[in-house]
């Protein structure tokens, strides 16, 4: 990594560990525990829709498989958040397995259709099994997890939560990037013939790819529960597929950087939109057909360029 | 120093490396492979020569996995290969390129032989997470073998180019380059000189003939008879799905039946073979 690239990382990790210190309006560290979970969630999706190139339209059902699980165990048999949340993110990672193993056989729209059913059905399965989750009486109550005697029920005290587990799965990202199975995965999404044809196992590393996408989508659901402490079917509802879909359009698929910037813009320009009123959406709907067709790489990777070039020119200059 | 009580002589017999039997393909009512037997010797380069949709790519195809023969048997290195997956075939050590150009365009020229070396490197997830030692050692060792194939293929100085934006003749040496770093015994081409300039098929012939000193063994499907009539000591000819000829390449091209598939193309032979 560049020297300059390290200081510009060193620099977001103190202003992200600073951000409940510079804003200090609730609302807004509010905002920012959000950006998180977001943040998490996108970059999980991203795994599936970026590194490996392929499409799912599945993935809301696996942000909600882990708050369900993560969110019944804590209320219902009471065990300990610090226990229910993991164990939200390894139950849905058996679920994306399977869900993974069966789908990962097609291509395209119908791995998309595939993906979709899976989540439909699950949704049902919730909605329905009303003994075990309740169904459309909700899960009420969430607690927090608890450090000592405090619970942290505050934005202040989950945001740290929330950007622990951030900043542990960009790691983890990036950490495959730099392996064997991150080329893997690039080289199945550019040539899916020439990959077999060098070796590479694809179906298998499909497999494993999208079992830990949706490891973390449910680590991201079951951390979104014990925040707003209440998850019923809608939590399952196709409005988080397209949340994370625009968050890595329009930051740039394929990137560390992009889901980041989509999230602080999906959650934050409408918020600066207000004062649009009524419009707000319509508005916002505007920016993000806007973005997605003039700059299709995405604005992480736009802005990236654009700072190279300027940087050159000031160097040549 | 104790001298062997027996110095066992063995005498050196051809081997044959892969060997294809009764091969057929249908799709649907057409027979596109026709009861193939063919042995590939190793250490030669074989050459496969016949018009188009003779079925030189559908042989490929079936060799390396990408399609299930209807009847016969694939064997390689004396194990049958014919119901095994792809990328194990590959695994296995029969590397291939593509009749079209196949690299990773979006990638650049070391990307694309990196992954060509997927299957040497040492640098997996674990690794990368906890930064073994191991994990930096597998990582300076791919380096390693990444510059020593591009500097063989002299392609050291466009090592961080985008591989889409190499001329037509520099992809198809990628391809090669690629494929070499998977590091297979035998290596099936694809048309490997098709649209190059006399220059590049020149160079294409030199490195074809520097990895089979190496110990590879290499076919060739190829239209250009002058690259098959300098590199392969043997030929086999395919026609409609049909092998109709083998041997050395002046038996092959002076005979009759081949020149009646061939039939106009008598002169630019016997050109070649001069």
């Amino acid at each position: 990594m560049t020297k300059q690239r390290w200081l510009a990382n060193l620099l977001l990790l103190v202003v992200a560990i600073l951000v409940p210190t510079i804003f200090k309006t609730p609302y807004l560290v509010h905002l920012f525990v959000l950006s998180g979970i977001f943040a998490l969630f996108s970059l999980a999706y991203d795994i599936v829709i970026g590194m490996m190139g392929q499409f799912s339209f599945g993935h809301q059902a696996l942000w909600g498989l882990g708050a369900y699980i993560s969110a019944l165990l804590a209320v219902d048999t009471g065990v300990s958040p610090w226990f229910t949340i993991p164990a939200g993110a390894i139950g849905t990672g058996i679920f994306g397995f399977a869900m993974g193993w069966i789908s990962l056989r097609l291509r395209g729209a119908y791995l998309g259709i595939i993906t979709l059913g899976f989540a439909v059905i699950l949704q049902e399965v919730i909605i329905n099994w009303k003994t075990v989750t309740h169904g459309w009486l909700q899960v009420l109550r969430i607690p927090a997890p608890k450090l000592g005697d405090t619970a942290l029920n505050t934005p202040f005290s989950y945001y740290y939560l929330v950007l622990a587990f951030l900043l542990l799965t960009i790691y983890f990202i990036k950490s495959i990037q730099r392996s064997r199975f991150g080329r893997g995965l690039a080289a199945l999404r550019e040539n899916e013939q020439r990959a077999i044809s060098l070796g590479i196992p694809i179906f298998k590393y499909m497999v494993v790819a999208f079992t830990i996408s949706a490891t973390l989508s449910g680590l991201a659901g079951a951390l979104f529960a014990h925040y707003v402490h209440t998850i019923n079917p809608n939590t399952l509802a196709t409005s988080y597929l397209w949340a994370a879909l625009i968050i890595v359009l329009v930051g740039g698929s394929g990137t560390l950087g992009g889901p980041l910037i989509g999230t602080l813009l999906f959650i934050f320009v409408p918020e600066w939109l207000r004062m649009a009123a009524a419009l707000r959406f319509a508005v916002f709907g505007i920016l993000i057909v806007v973005c997605v067709v003039f700059v299709p790489e995405g604005l992480y990777p736009r802005l990236l360029s654009l700072w190279n070039r300027f940087i050159v020119s000031r160097v040549k200059g | 120093m104790i001298e062997p009580l027996n110095k066992i002589t063995t005498k050196v017999e051809p081997v044959a490396i892969l060997e294809v039997k009764k091969l057929s393909k249908d799709f649907g009512g057409l027979r596109a492979i026709n009861q193939i037997d063919v042995d590939v010797q190793e250490g030669e380069i074989l050459g496969v020569i016949g018009p188009n949709g003779s079925g030189k790519t559908t042989l490929y195809n079936l060799i390396t996995g990408f399609l299930k023969p209807t009847e016969g048997q694939i064997r390689f290195k004396g194990k049958p290969i014919t119901s095994m997956r792809s990328h194990e075939i590959a695994a296995r050590g029969i590397g291939r390129t593509f009749q079209l150009s196949s690299i990773f365009s979006n990638l650049s020229v070391r990307e694309n032989v990196i992954i060509g070396s997927h299957l040497r490197a040492r640098d997996g997830i674990w690794g990368s997470f906890f930064r073994t030692k191991s994990y930096k050692e597998g990582g300076a060792e791919l380096e390693q073998r990444v510059t020593k194939t591009l500097t063989f293929m002299g392609m050291e100085k466009q090592a961080d180019q985008v591989a889409g934006s190499l001329p037509y003749g520099d992809q198809r040496k990628l391809e090669l380059a690629t494929t070499l770093a998977l590091d297979p015994e035998i290596l099936l081409l694809d048309e490997p000189a098709t649209g190059m300039n006399p220059q590049e098929t020149e160079t294409m012939i030199n490195l074809v003939k520097l990895i089979q000193e190496q110990g590879k063994t290499i076919v060739i499907v190829e239209h250009n008879m002058k690259v098959v009539m300098e590199l392969c000591r043997r030929i086999v000819v395919l026609d409609y799905g049909v092998k109709i000829a083998e041997g050395m390449p002046e038996e092959v091209t002076t005979n009759e039946k081949v020149i009646s598939v061939y039939l106009g193309r008598k002169r630019k032979w016997i050109n070649a073979k001069s």
